[in-house]
């Protein structure tokens, strides 16, 4: 018999790549997978920012339409200083320069009430821990203060102090005589408000009775020894931007690389098997490599697509909520095309690894759903070394840049900032390189055993067969 | 004959049996639901702690260099400012000499942005030659004359540190020596003891560390919950029905709803399990120290008591049984494993929901949160926990809560439906053919509210007056068009018909501007009411856009806000997306889904629920005068009347309100097609 | 030469609970080109397993095979060359239409451009695809499948194929269409061997049957051979004398009732 003839079969390369493009395709066309891919990326960032600004917002109205009840207390004997009262209750007028309308002069009295409860005296730390406590049966719930003020014995006099003999007979340092004191309730949201609000309101209190007291034709400046100036930032603004992007993109990169390579991973694998298109694509008349080195593939652009969609979408709607929360801030985020290009190469040959290390696990379950629940661990191995990419003071030594998910995230986060080192770069180039060789030579050798397309019938049929072919 | 069949409770005992036993046997699905995150919850907190540690003793330890330029601040206070210094750590004082910025200050103060700019070039020099962070005093033209500023550079993880070492120095300096200059000025301080805050909290150790284990407990509970019971859910349901097994067990002499009570008792107790194996290794963790609490500082042991966490537990049972009914109604609508799992994404975000509400410190527990479901279990959850316990409260929500899982388990019991299960793939596809309009309607609606969010924002961003215009009158229309078009070409009818473009009755025209007045004040109403629960914080943009755009001379204003957005908006939502909606759906279920997308489009939740009415009634109008321009002509009226102001002074008596009575009828008169013979046009 | 050649092939394989496990053991066959043979033989006898070796996806643990004068072993994708495959297991991808799934496949064969679209033409036109060629894989009814999968078998016209239960789950018209079609093929030479349950189609289709049981092959020859040999004229009943004989101690004497 004369075997007819059939025209040359493919190079490995040019099979390779065909197959990738068909799983390419394939994966694509999944609905669900479009949609987490490809949609989801897009527009899951601007949601989570409005999210966020949202939720802000929502606890901002809250918080300043909240009411709380400040009671004040007293050692016997004191007066409370004049203006005390008035001081605690509304917020502090604004910084001189800026004018308000009587409109908005009325509405912000309408916020950030703190409503002055009675005064009790003698009042004692131990006595305002009672009227504060919850098992009070005495006192009906609305007549219970968020916090109680104890104000000191010092201050009781319109002069300015108390002679020394007046002084707490149970604090004889006088120490803490000399303090207000706030008596609150860490767990209870009035309570810590209250903390807040009198923690603003009243230093300024204090500074305004100083400068009641000054002498005519002194500048109330002159209380301070001197000014507490702001910290100048010699950074530029783009560099500040720099340094939070390099803050939180290089971890970025390796958790969406991970997450992007997870699903076609297992589809590739386990979802063959489901299928039943193992043994499909078995009989290719390709080299088996080419169909192994294909899967690899499809995976590792599935993983590069993912990856670069994220940081794209992350990268607009970055700059859009900045935009609109910082405005006086002086942080410039530039998307920094320079240092993703030159992180690139890096980041393809990461995904490589990534991509072959997941697959050759994905390859060992027989059904998706065993496919996730093996992958979703190893995710994490994955994405904690990732962290550590945020520890702030961590340099790249060579040590380092020899670990495969360290090293990328750390040359990452220099070429965001400027600094990279051409040595750090290399290595960290030959790590991935080796370490992208390895597994893809793993994941060949796992995706090449028999049992996986030996089992494509349910595995029972082995079992049944070991027993000796009994029906 | 036939032999008498088992009771129910036997049958039903039998089916959650093997249910368990099944699950059991997956090995490999219970140990990555039960065990793996049990491991997995020490080695989180760990990690987290352990580099928390490492990267803030990395910095603590490390020396910095700091620029001292103290000449002109005095002899004591700069001895005294070193000696601080030296105190916060490793630290290495270089003089130098920083006259360059003495001699820039004058111009600096201005705060011209070219002086700042000299200012940090002049700085930055210093820092080329190594030093981390600078700290100058400054002569100044204002008392005190003295200014201590510190300089860092931002991009640099150890200058930043070096500040936070400055300032804190410069702190303790300040109030000392700021103290004696109030001695040598006034003798005796009258702000004695004012200045100083001693803050005393009376909260046990124990409520402490329960408030804060509140906070995160209820969400953890909603996640655990949601992934064990979603393996044991999709293994009973979606997973039988692929594998064919659901079909054999409905034609056992076994009711329907007996099975599904089984399948629910088995998801119920997996998740049940699930929750208190994680929930015991997140407490073990915390208790044995191998991990901390966000937002506890304390560093003592963790000082919950058992007894709290058990009442907890209990208070959050409900929800448990809530969330494991929904797992069985999702899982049972699923035809495949996988489409099951694709449906478990929004069931968590919707679950998280009312839970994030027990993230919320001043979110109180009364009657109405109490009821509400998951959110009420939640709160009590948190409460409990940090100690306020009141009864009759948590009975009240105890009950309410039930009520909800009583409800939600009783529609388990009707999914076994035999139809919905034998349907075939194809039924299914016919089902989907027979909704596409609407689908497609609800998509591009979606489009459009996202594409409003971020285009729209964008271009307002760069001009508010020109970017409003542009999204209304160009991006609204141009994607109402698109819409539209498929809209058109599936219905087979023109487009301009499609869009309700059709000329109005003049009767219709007069009730819409009738009803204005009303909505006006009904919509105030709401918002009033809403102000009792979402207070509108002070930094709400509304009246900055009108300020923005006072520039821009009335009569644009007035087109701006009132005319462009009635045609664009209703263009888009009640021409386009209602074209499609309304050929599936009942006019109340297209009032709804207007309400939500036109809510959803203005990307507040202070303006949700008012726009959302405003958009369900624009749709009623629109429907029911089968014409697009009597609900424009509202829509006009109504905004022109809020931005002119006019709804506040004169328009704000009540009594402008009943205009909606003839407004309604005049509305309620029929509709220009029906008089003249219509082209197919109604709703089929 | 034989088309397919198989001489002493084993495969053995290891399980976790019962050691190493030989699923076939020792099998010749001998099949001619423009032949129907068929393997008959109860599930786990070690029909779908032979049938894999010789379609390249297993390696035979010892034995030698060969598709049309190339060793299956030594030139694997060779001998993917020259045979078609079809199983009840061997599925078509999902998500890609009839058309791309030949086109994927006649590429991978070698062929292209116009040969490739011609070559599709025409089996898309052979085998009446052409009202579903463009709609996913996984909209199709089984019989549609089944049509699609035959046409991805001989797309590259291989002079041997192997079908693996070829007509399980296909209804009366989908299984009568199958007959027709192994028929065609023999006719235009191609050598075909199929394993299958159904005794009626051995009857009818095969011109020689090989019985397998346990691993081995119990006996092969056309019907009436083996009708001779055992003393019955029913393939069931040649079927069950041919196991009672091999279960006997000594398999090599005659059967005694």
């Amino acid at each position: 018999m004369q075997a007819p003839e059939h025209p040359p079969a493919p190079s490995l390369w040019r099979a390779t790549l065909w197959i990738a493009a068909k799983e390419i395709r394939t994966s694509f066309r999944d609905r669900q997978t479009t949609l987490y891919m490809v949609v989801l990326p897009i527009v899951i960032y601007p949601l989570l920012f409005w999210c966020l600004i949202q939720s802000a917002l929502f606890v901002q109205g809250r918080r300043e339409h909240t009411e709380v009840t400040l009671a004040l207390g007293a050692p016997a004997g004191a007066e409370l200083p004049r203006g005390l009262a008035g001081a605690l209750a509304r917020r502090p007028p604004p910084r001189a320069g800026n004018e308000l309308t009587s409109e908005q002069a009325a509405q912000r009295d309408e916020l950030e009430r703190v409503r002055i409860g009675p005064l009790r005296q003698p009042l004692d730390e131990a006595g305002a821990r009672e009227w504060l406590a919850r098992t009070d049966p005495a006192e009906p719930d609305e007549e219970r203060p968020d916090a109680v003020l104890l104000v000191p014995a010092a201050v009781g006099r319109d002069d300015g102090g108390l002679p020394p003999d007046t002084r707490d007979a149970s604090d004889p340092d006088g120490a803490r005589g000399e303090q207000a004191t706030l008596v609150y309730d860490s767990t209870d949201a009035s309570s810590d408000l209250a903390r807040e609000r009198v923690g603003q309101r009243l230093p300024r209190f204090a500074h305004e009775r100083r400068v009641a007291e000054l002498p005519a034709g002194t500048d109330e400046r002159e209380l301070e020894a001197f000014t507490l100036g702001f910290a100048r930032d010699v950074a530029p603004g783009e560099s500040r931007g720099a340094h939070l992007l390099a803050a939180i993109l290089p971890m970025l990169l390796v958790v969406m690389t991970v997450m992007g390579a997870f699903f076609p991973a297992v589809d590739l694998t386990a979802g063959e098997r489901e299928r039943h298109t193992a043994e499909t694509t078995l009989l290719l008349p390709v080299p088996r490599l080419a169909v192994h080195y294909g899967k690899v593939l499809a995976v590792c652009a599935g993983a590069v697509t993912a990856t670069a969609l994220n940081l794209f979408a992350l990268a607009l709607s970055a700059g859009h909520l900045l935009h609109m929360w910082a405005r006086d801030t002086d942080i410039e985020v530039e998307v920094p095309l320079g240092a993703f290009l030159a992180v690139a190469p890096l980041a393809l040959l990461f995904a490589l690894f990534v991509s072959a290390a997941l697959t050759a696990i994905a390859s060992r379950a027989r059904t998706f759903k065993e496919g996730q629940a093996l992958l979703g661990p190893v995710q994490l191995v994955f994405i904690v070394p990732a962290m550590a990419g945020v520890m702030p003071a961590l340099a790249l030594t060579p040590g380092l840049a020899c670990l495969p998910v360290v090293n990328v995230v750390l040359v990452f986060r220099e070429l965001l900032e400027g600094r990279g080192a051409a040595w750090s770069y290399a290595l960290t180039a030959l790590s991935l390189a080796s370490f992208a060789a390895l597994s893809v030579w793993i994941a060949v050798r796992l995706l090449s055993r028999e049992e996986l397309y030996a089992g494509a019938r349910p595995s029972r049929s082995w079992w049944r067969f070991a027993r000796g072919g009994r029906a | 004959m036939a032999r008498p069949a088992p009771d129910t409770r036997t049958q039903f005992l039998c089916v959650l049996g093997t249910e368990l036993r099944s699950l059991w046997r997956d090995r490999r699905a219970l140990f990555s639901a039960l065990v793996l995150p049990m491991l997995l919850y020490p080695l989180l907190f760990q990690g987290q702690a352990w580099l928390e540690r490492a990267s803030r003793t990395r910095l603590e330890q490390r020396n910095v260099r700091v620029g001292l330029d103290l000449t002109r601040a005095g002899p004591e206070l700069a001895q005294r400012l070193r000696e601080r210094l030296a105190e916060e750590g490793p630290i290495e004082l270089v003089d130098i000499d920083a006259g360059p910025l003495q001699a820039l200050e004058v111009e600096v103060a201005t705060g011209a942005p070219a002086a700042v700019e000299r200012e940090r070039s002049a700085a930055a020099a210093f820092f080329d030659t190594g030093l981390e962070a600078l700290l100058v005093a400054i002569t100044t033209d204002t008392p005190p004359f003295v200014e201590l500023r510190p300089y860092r550079d931002g991009a640099e993880d150890l200058s930043n540190e070096a500040l936070r070492r400055i300032e804190r120095a410069r702190a303790r300096v300040h109030e000392e020596f700021t103290h004696r200059r109030v001695q040598e000025l006034l003798e005796l301080d009258p702000a004695q003891g004012l200045t100083d805050l001693a803050l005393v909290d009376v909260a046990s150790a124990e409520d402490q560390g329960g408030a804060a284990l509140g906070r995160l407990l209820p969400i953890l509970a909603v996640f655990v919950l949601l992934s064990g019971g979603a393996a044991a859910a999709l293994a009973a349901f979606a997973g039988e029905r692929e594998s064919g097994t659901l079909e054999t067990l409905l034609v056992q002499p076994v009711p329907a709803r007996t099975i599904a009570a089984a399948k629910f008792a088995a998801v119920l107790l997996t998740a049940l399990v699930t929750l208190v194996c994680n929930g015991l290794s997140v407490l073990g963790t915390l208790f044995f120290g191998w991990g901390a609490l966000p937002g506890l500082e304390a560093a003592g042991g963790f000082a919950v008591g058992s007894g709290r966490v058990l009442t907890a537990a209990l208070v959050y049972l409900p929800s448990v049984a809530l969330l494991s009914a929904l797992l069985c109604l999702v899982c049972g609508r699923a035809r495949t494993f996988r489409e099951g799992q694709h449906l478990l994404l929004p069931l968590l975000l919707l679950a998280l929901v009312p839970t994030l509400l027990a993230t919320q410190d001043d979110v109180e527990l009364d009657l109405l949160t109490a009821a509400i479901p998951l959110g009420g279990p939640a709160l009590a959850m948190r409460d409990v926990l940090r100690g306020d316990v009141v009864l009759p409260l948590l009975a009240w929500m105890f009950a309410a809560n039930l009520a909800w899982a009583a409800l939600a388990v009783a529609q388990v019991g009707r999914i076994l439906d035999g139809e919905r299960v034998f349907a075939a793939a194809s039924d299914e596809h016919e089902d989907a053919q027979r909704r596409v309009q609407s689908r497609l309607a609800l998509r591009w609606g979606l489009l459009g509210v996202i594409a409003i969010y971020l285009v729209g924002s964008t271009l307002q961003n760069w001009s508010l007056a020109l970017g409003l215009a542009l999204t209304l009158l160009a991006l609204l229309p141009l994607l109402g068009l698109l819409a539209a078009r498929g809209t058109a070409r599936r219905a087979r009818a023109r487009l301009a018909s499609v869009l309700s473009l059709r000329a109005p009755r003049l009767a219709h025209l007069a009730g819409a501007v009738c009803l204005a007045p009303a909505l006006v004040q009904l919509t105030q109403l709401v918002f009033a009411w809403q102000q009792t629960v979402l207070p509108l914080p002070s930094s709400f943009g509304e009246s900055t856009m009108l300020r923005e755009l006072e520039g821009v001379g009335p009569v644009a204003r007035i087109a701006l806000l009132a005319l462009a957005p009635a045609l664009g908006e209703e263009f888009f939502f009640r021409g386009a997306i209602l074209a499609g909606l309304r050929r599936d759906l009942a006019p109340w279920k297209c009032a709804l889904w207007q309400f939500a997308l036109f809510g959803a489009a203005h990307a507040s939740i202070h303006r949700f629920v008012p726009t959302g009415i405003v958009g369900a009634l624009l749709t009623l109008v629109c429907l029911r005068t089968q014409s697009l321009w009597p609900a424009v002509l509202l829509h006009a009226s109504y905004n022109s009347l809020l931005v002119s102001g006019l709804a506040e002074t004169h328009l704000a008596h009540p009594a402008w309100a009943l205009l909606a009575l003839p407004g309604a009828a005049l509305l309620l008169l029929p509709g220009a097609a029906a008089r003249g013979g219509a082209s197919g046009e109604l709703r089929s | 030469m034989n088309a397919i050649e198989a001489r002493g092939l084993v495969k053995s394989y290891a399980d976790p609970s019962r050691g190493v496990v030989q699923a076939v053991r020792g099998i010749d066959l001998e099949c001619r080109a423009g032949e129907i043979f068929g393997l008959l033989g109860p599930n786990g006898a070690g029909k779908t397993t032979t049938l894999r070796m010789l379609a390249t996806i297993l390696a035979p643990s010892a034995g030698t095979a060969r598709i049309a004068g190339v060793d299956v072993v030594a030139e694997p994708l060779r001998a993917r060359q020259l045979l078609g495959f079809l199983s009840g297991t061997t599925g078509l991808y999902p998500r890609l239409s009839p058309r791309e799934t030949l086109e994927y496949f006649g590429k991978l064969h070698g062929l292209a451009g116009t040969a490739l679209q011609a070559r599709v033409a025409e089996l898309i036109e052979v085998f009446g695809l052409g009202s579903y060629a463009d709609g996913r894989c996984e909209a199709l009814s089984t019989g549609q499948r089944q049509k699609v999968s035959i046409a991805r078998a001989v797309l590259h016209d291989p002079p041997v194929l192997i079908l693996d239960e070829p007509t399980t789950g296909l209804d009366v018209l989908a299984s009568s269409a199958m007959i027709e079609f192994i028929e065609s093929r023999r006719a235009a030479g191609t050598c075909v061997l199929f394993s299958t349950h159904v005794l009626s189609e051995a009857e009818r289709l095969c011109d020689r049957i090989g019985v397998i049981f346990a691993g081995r092959v119990l006996d092969v020859g056309t019907k009436a051979e083996l009708a001779e040999r055992t003393g019955q004229r029913w393939l069931e009943d040649i079927f069950k004398e041919l196991v009672r004989r091999a279960e006997l101690p000594d398999a090599a004497s005659p059967a005694t009732r």
